[in-house]
C-alpha cells in the first residue's frame, strides 16, 4: 500500500489532518473537547437510563459503556468518511501528484486526533469505580490499540478506493455500522444473553471492542486472547486484500472521482 | 525526461450501466478517448506549447504527464521531480491562515524541517503581508489570498514544470513580481510544457509546440510553424 519512496509524504495526512480539527473547531472554546464532553453526557444519560433496563450495578455498566462508546466512535469517524473521501479530495487528486493512500490516512489521523482526546474519561472512569489496572493489561491495550488501528488504516484505503467508483458504497456502510451499533455489545451487556452467545462470535466488531475493552475494564483473558487472534487474522487478510485493491485499482482513481 | 510511448486515455461513455452489466473499466470496451496513441519525447531544455482547443485534451496530458493519470494503455515514464500547476489554492480553508496555507503547501511537496522553515520564511517575506500572515484568509482581500496562492503553488522549483495557463493576475505591481517568481521557477526547471491559448504566451516561452486535436497529436515541432498551422482556418 505505501511504497517505501513515498514513506516520507506521510507527513502531509497528518498536518493536513490537524489542520482539519484545527479548521473544524476554529474559534470555539474548548475545540474537540467538546465531542468529548459529548460523549460523557451520552453516556451519563445513557447509564442512568439502562442500568434500570437490565437492572445492572452502575460500577460494572458505565466502564463498559464508556469504553464500548470510544472505541466504537474510533471506528464509526473512520468507516462512514472512508468511502467519500477520495470524492471530497478531487481537487488535490487532479492537480497534485500525492499517492492516494494520503487522504483515507489523513481520515484516519483525524479521528484518532478525536479519540485520544476521548480516551482521557478511561483515567477518569478507571479512578472514580477504583479498577485495578496492571502494566499488563496497559500493554494489552497498546497492543490492541495498534491492531485496531492498523484494520482501521488498511479498511479505510479499501473503502475509499472502491467508494470513489461507487457511490452506493457510503450508504450501504452507513446502514451496516448503524446496525452492528446493536447487534455489538456497546450498549448491551453480553452478559444478558446468558448462554445464547454464539452469533457474537461471528461479528468482527465485537473481537475488536473486547481486544480494547477487556484491558481495561478487566475480564477473561480467554476471551481477549481469542479476540486478538480474531484481529490480527483480520488484519492479515486485509493487509493482502489492501495490496490486491491499491494495485490494482488506485491508478483508476484519479478517473473515477 | 519524458518519454510517452503510445499513450492513450480511454473511458466509457456509459460508466454506471457498464457497472451493472459486471466489473469495472475494462480496456476492451473503451468507447470515447480524451487522448489517443501519444508519442512524445521530451529532453532537457525543451520548452513546449501545448495548443489545442477546448476538449482537446490539453489538461489530461499534463495530469497524465505530471503522474496523476495512467494512461489506459501504453506508457508514461519519466525522470526528475514534477509539479503540476494547474489549480491555485488546493489546501486553503478560510478559517485557516495564510501561513498555514503555505505550510501545508510546502510539506505537499515534500519538504520537512529545516528546508521547510526557510521555504516558509521565504515565501512569507515574499507576499509582503507582515502580521496579517497569521490571520484567517477569510479576513484577507482578493489581492492578499491571490499572493498566499502563488507563493504556496510555487514554493520549491522542479525538474519538470507543468501549467495550465501562465498566471497573469493582480495589479501591474503584482503582475510583475509574480511574471519574475515564474521566470526564476522556468529557469530552475529543465523541462517546461504549458498548455495554453495564448500565441502570445507560446512565443515569448517555448521553443516547440505540441497542438492536440480531439485527443491526437496533428503537429509537434517549431513554434512558428505550430502557431502558423494552428491559426489556418479549417
Amino acid at each position: 500500500m505505501i511504497e517505501l519512496k513515498n514513506i516520507g509524504r506521510i507527513y502531509l495526512p497528518v498536518a493536513m489532518a490537524f489542520n482539519e480539527v484545527r479548521v473544524r473547531y476554529a474559534r470555539t472554546s474548548i475545540g474537540p473537547w467538546w465531542q468529548t464532553i459529548n460523549m460523557l453526557v451520552l453516556s451519563l444519560v445513557l447509564s442512568f437510563v439502562f442500568t434500570k433496563v437490565f437492572d445492572t450495578p452502575s460500577e460494572q455498566y458505565i466502564p463498559f459503556l464508556i469504553t464500548g462508546l470510544i472505541f466504537w466512535n474510533f471506528m464509526q469517524a473512520v468507516l462512514i468518511e472512508s468511502s467519500v473521501c477520495l470524492i471530497h479530495s478531487r481537487n488535490l487528486i487532479l492537480n497534485t501528484t500525492n499517492p492516494i493512500w494520503t487522504y483515507p490516512f489523513k481520515l484516519v489521523i483525524k479521528a484518532l486526533i478525536q479519540f485520544l482526546h476521548h480516551i482521557v474519561l478511561i483515567p477518569i472512569v478507571i479512578y472514580y469505580f477504583d479498577i485495578s489496572i496492571g502494566p499488563m493489561a496497559i500493554l494489552m491495550f497498546l497492543i490492541g490499540i495498534m491492531v485496531f488501528t492498523s484494520i482501521l488504516v488498511l479498511t479505510s484505503n479499501i473503502l475509499a478506493i472502491l467508494g470513489s467508483r461507487l457511490h452506493d458504497l457510503e450508504q450501504v456502510v452507513t446502514n451496516i455500522i448503524q446496525v452492528l451499533f446493536y447487534a455489538t455489545p456497546i450498549i448491551w451487556m453480553p452478559s444478558l444473553l446468558a448462554g445464547r452467545m454464539s452469533f457474537l462470535e461471528y461479528n468482527p466488531f465485537y473481537h475488536l471492542i473486547n481486544m480494547l475493552r477487556i484491558p481495561v475494564i478487566g475480564g477473561d483473558m480467554q476471551i481477549w486472547q481469542n479476540s486478538l487472534v480474531f484481529s490480527i487474522a483480520l488484519l492479515s487478510f486485509l493487509i493482502l486484500f489492501n495490496y490486491y485493491v491499491y494495485r490494482r485499482y488506485s491508478k483508476m482513481v484519479s478517473y473515477w472521482v | 525526461m519524458v518519454s510517452i510511448k503510445h499513450a492513450s486515455v480511454g473511458f466509457k461513455s456509459n460508466l454506471n450501466k457498464s457497472f451493472l452489466k459486471g466489473g469495472f473499466l475494462e480496456k476492451s470496451t473503451y468507447d470515447q478517448y480524451a487522448l489517443f496513441d501519444v508519442n512524445l519525447d521530451f529532453s532537457n531544455g525543451d520548452r513546449v506549447g501545448v495548443i489545442g482547443k477546448n476538449g482537446a485534451g490539453k489538461t489530461t496530458f499534463l495530469r497524465m504527464m505530471a503522474g496523476i493519470h495512467t494512461p489506459t494503455s501504453g506508457k508514461v515514464s519519466s525522470s526528475g521531480s514534477i509539479s503540476c500547476l494547474t489549480q491555485l489554492g488546493l489546501y486553503s480553508d478560510g478559517e485557516m491562515s495564510g501561513r498555514d496555507v503555505i505550510k501545508l503547501e510546502a510539506i505537499g511537496k515534500g519538504l520537512t524541517g529545516k528546508t521547510l522553515k526557510e521555504a516558509l520564511d521565504k515565501s512569507i517575506e515574499w507576499t509582503g503581508l507582515g502580521d496579517a500572515i497569521d490571520r484567517p484568509i477569510k479576513t484577507y482581500s482578493s489581492g492578499m489570498q491571490l499572493r498566499v496562492s502563488i507563493v504556496s503553488s510555487t514554493i520549491i522549483p522542479t525538474d519538470i514544470l507543468l501549467m495550465d495557463e501562465w498566471l497573469s493576475v493582480g495589479d501591474i505591481e503584482f503582475q510583475e513580481k509574480t511574471e519574475l517568481r515564474l521566470q526564476s521557477l522556468l529557469n530552475h526547471s529543465n523541462i517546461f510544457v504549458i498548455a495554453t491559448h495564448s500565441m502570445e504566451t507560446v512565443q515569448r516561452l517555448c521553443n516547440r509546440v505540441v497542438i492536440l486535436e480531439k485527443g491526437r497529436v496533428i503537429f509537434d515541432g517549431s513554434v512558428a510553424d505550430g502557431i502558423d498551422l494552428y491559426r489556418q482556418p479549417n
